[in-house]
């Protein structure tokens, strides 16, 4: 198996786990009557409810829909709450070969007995279901030790009518049939679920039924008559019993439906140590009312409302593991192609749509930017002129700002002085201003500074002080000159100034 | 004709080569071409009208600024603007005790929707009056810009001052169409 099967059945198994119901009833099958378990889930499933419902007159298990109306009403009166029915239909019913099969796998096992049924069954009756129970693995051969051992099964097959009244019963009873299976199986399992090699036998007032369990896997499984009367009965009982048990194998559980029977007695005259069953023991607890001493004719019922708790069912017609493989009426590859190609479709189809999407709203944007053109237009004329205009707008001295700075920069030596300052718009190109000169930044000016001073000492003295004032920057000696005869040195500086936007003048 | 296996798995992925590439030469390539052309010129789009309402909101901003310049003296008429700002000047200079020694008007020329009429002024007189008469320039509420300034000291050493100024007024003459209110 690898590893997505194994996750798949992992998934499987858990969405199952989710969706199995937390109440079931078990409902076993009879000729005149069909007996009625209750069970509630919990770590040991709990029995609520037990009541036989026998068939009104004129109504058998072959009229599923007023038997299931009748059954519905039935439950509701004795208060069933359960919306799930498990149910189990008598041995009679079944067609039972066993089957040794060599080791393999399950899908192969499927198919094996899938193909031995149809050689098997179909000659007998038409239109039957088919289902299997493993049994107990064979015996090694001795002295042939490396020889793997054959499979045991039961195959077991009823007709497809059967399965579908107990399905429809339970449809007109309101009730969600999860299963259909065989009673004697279900007692079969949870007398024997301990793992121990016994018989297990089901008696009732229509017929018994027995069946040899290897722990929960059952090797053999046989319709008996009816207890009464006690001779041919113990005649046929003895006979199968002959026919089914090894030398081991001599223990027998009887749940006693028909009433009366002596478990001791029983064993004495099998020569087997026969036992009563108890419902206990079939790994439930009990809390319906007290039925007398009948409780263990409830046993089939019980139990496959256990088994409906526990979710598997060792057979289950309703659901058959060898019902032929639904065919596709498209191949899965075709299937696959085609869900991609519809999501690369919708795909496409969504591309398509979004593309359309934007280029609405680019059209609705485009449209917004035409009507709005003129008033674009006009507010743009009008910024511009404003803000042309706007440079001849007082109220930034910015000259006499640049004049206080300088004169603070210069402190007053009495050696230096100043012979000449020129300032100019620093974006100013022409004698006139233009629009289309550069216009940085009004607040900013150049300037040209020339004078005189005692020596370079001092000249450079006065660069510094100019460099280190807020607003004056590319502070350049651009030259000087020393006159010996005056002992003076004349210089010259450039500098641009920005004028701090907030200026107090005067 | 028989195929292989082989052969139908090569034949498959031929066409779908071949089918790939025609749906990318006729329906990926142009599809993604005319989406992001769409793309960039929605982009283009959105920035534009993020522009425009800026422009449309800095014009509420100026039409303030433009009826207090309006206020302050922007004359219509050229002869009137150039007499409002000679006036100005030379008053100015009288009350900073400077001297006028020279004003003439240097040009006139066509700014936008505007005349720009530049004068060159020459003053004389002390640090503080020129101090001053900067000052009454530079917050005329009239339209007016010191373009230029020129300071000398004669004698050197004095404060005995010779400033020429080059500045310049305005005036939005009534007939020019660009010149009205929005």
């Amino acid at each position: 198996m690898n590893i997505v099967e194994e996750w798949r059945n992992q998934i499987t198994e858990k969405t199952q786990e989710l969706l199995r119901p937390k109440k079931v009833i078990g409902l076993a099958l009879g000729e005149r009557s069909l007996l009625a378990a209750e069970a509630v889930a919990g770590p040991r499933p709990q029995i609520t409810r037990l009541e036989e419902f026998v068939y009104p007159p004129g109504l058998t298990a072959a009229q599923p829909g007023e038997l299931g109306a009748a059954l519905g009403a039935f439950l509701k009166s004795r208060g069933f709450t359960a919306k799930a029915a498990i149910v189990g239909i008598p041995v009679r019913w079944l067609l039972v070969r066993r089957k040794e099969v060599p080791p393999s796998d399950q899908a192969t096992l499927i198919d094996l007995l899938r193909l031995q049924a149809e050689a098997e069954f179909s000659t007998e009756i038409k239109d039957l279901v088919y289902d299997f129970v493993a049994g107990p693995d064979a015996p090694e051969e001795p002295g042939n030790a490396e020889k793997i051992p054959e499979k045991s099964v039961l195959l077991m097959g009823t007709q497809k009518k059967h399965v579908e009244s107990a399905a429809a019963m339970c449809k007109a009873a309101h009730l969600k049939p999860i299963a259909v299976t065989a009673s004697a199986l279900a007692v079969g399992e949870a007398t024997a679920a301990s793992g121990a090699e016994m018989m297990v036998l089901s008696a009732g007032p229509a017929g018994s039924e027995l069946s040899m369990q290897n722990g929960p896997s059952p090797s053999a499984i046989r319709h008996l008559r009816a207890p009464d009367p006690q001779a041919p009965f113990l005649s046929e009982l003895r006979r199968a019993v002959s026919t089914m048990t090894g030398p081991g194998r001599r223990d027998l559980v009887l749940w006693d439906g028909a009433g009366g029977m002596d478990a001791g007695a029983l064993g004495e005259q099998l020569g087997l140590r026969v036992r009563g069953g108890q419902l206990a023991e079939l790994g439930v607890e009990i809390t319906a009312a007290d039925r007398n001493g009948e409780a263990p004719k409830f046993a089939a019922a019980v139990a496959l409302a256990r088994s409906g708790l526990h979710g598997k069912q060792t057979v289950d017609f309703l659901h058959s593991r060898l019902s032929a493989p639904k065919q596709l009426p498209i191949p899965r590859w075709a299937m696959i192609a085609a869900a991609a190609a519809l999501v690369v479709l919708l795909y496409a189809f969504w591309c398509y749509v979004d593309l359309g999407h934007k280029e609405d709203a680019l059209a609705l944007y485009q449209t917004k930017i035409e009507t709005s053109k003129d008033q674009v237009a006009a507010a743009q004329a009008f910024v511009s002129k404003v803000s042309f205009a706007q440079n001849w707008h007082g109220g930034q001295p910015r000259y006499l700002a640049c004049l206080r700075d300088l004169t603070a920069a210069v402190s007053d030596d009495g050696d230096t002085y100043a012979t000449t300052l020129s300032l100019r718009e620093a974006t100013h190109t022409a004698s006139i201003p233009s629009a289309k000169a550069p216009t940085t930044d009004l607040r900013a000016l150049t300037g040209q500074r020339a004078g005189r001073s005692s020596d370079q000492q001092r000249v450079l003295s006065v660069v510094d002080r100019i460099k280190r004032t807020a607003g004056f920057s590319e502070v350049t000696l651009l030259g000087t000159q020393n006159s010996p005869r005056e002992r003076e040195v004349t210089f010259s500086i450039s500098f641009t100034y920005v004028a701090p936007t907030a200026t107090s003048g005067g | 004709m028989v195929l292989s296996k082989r052969e139908k798995y090569a034949g498959i992925g031929a066409i779908a080569a071949v089918a790939l590439l025609l749906l990318d030469q006729f329906v990926l390539s142009p599809y993604f071409d005319q989406l992001d052309t769409v793309s960039q010129a929605t982009d283009k789009a959105v920035r534009q009208i993020s522009d425009n309402a800026d422009l449309v909101a800095k014009q509420i901003k100026l039409e303030k600024v433009w009826t207090e310049m309006q206020n302050g003296g922007l004359q219509v008429d050229e002869s009137k603007a150039d007499s409002q700002a000679q006036l100005a000047m030379l008053q100015w200079a009288q009350r900073a005790n400077m001297v006028v020694t020279a004003l003439k008007t240097e040009h006139v020329a066509q700014e936008k929707a505007f005349e720009v009429l530049s004068y060159d002024i020459t003053v004389t007189g002390s640090t503080p009056g020129l101090a001053r008469l900067i000052w009454a320039f530079e917050t005329a509420t009239i339209p007016l810009r010191v373009n230029e300034i020129q300071i000398s000291s004669r004698p050197e050493n004095t404060d005995n001052l010779t400033v020429r100024m080059n500045v310049s007024t305005l005036s939005l003459p009534e007939t020019n169409p660009a010149g009205g209110n929005p």
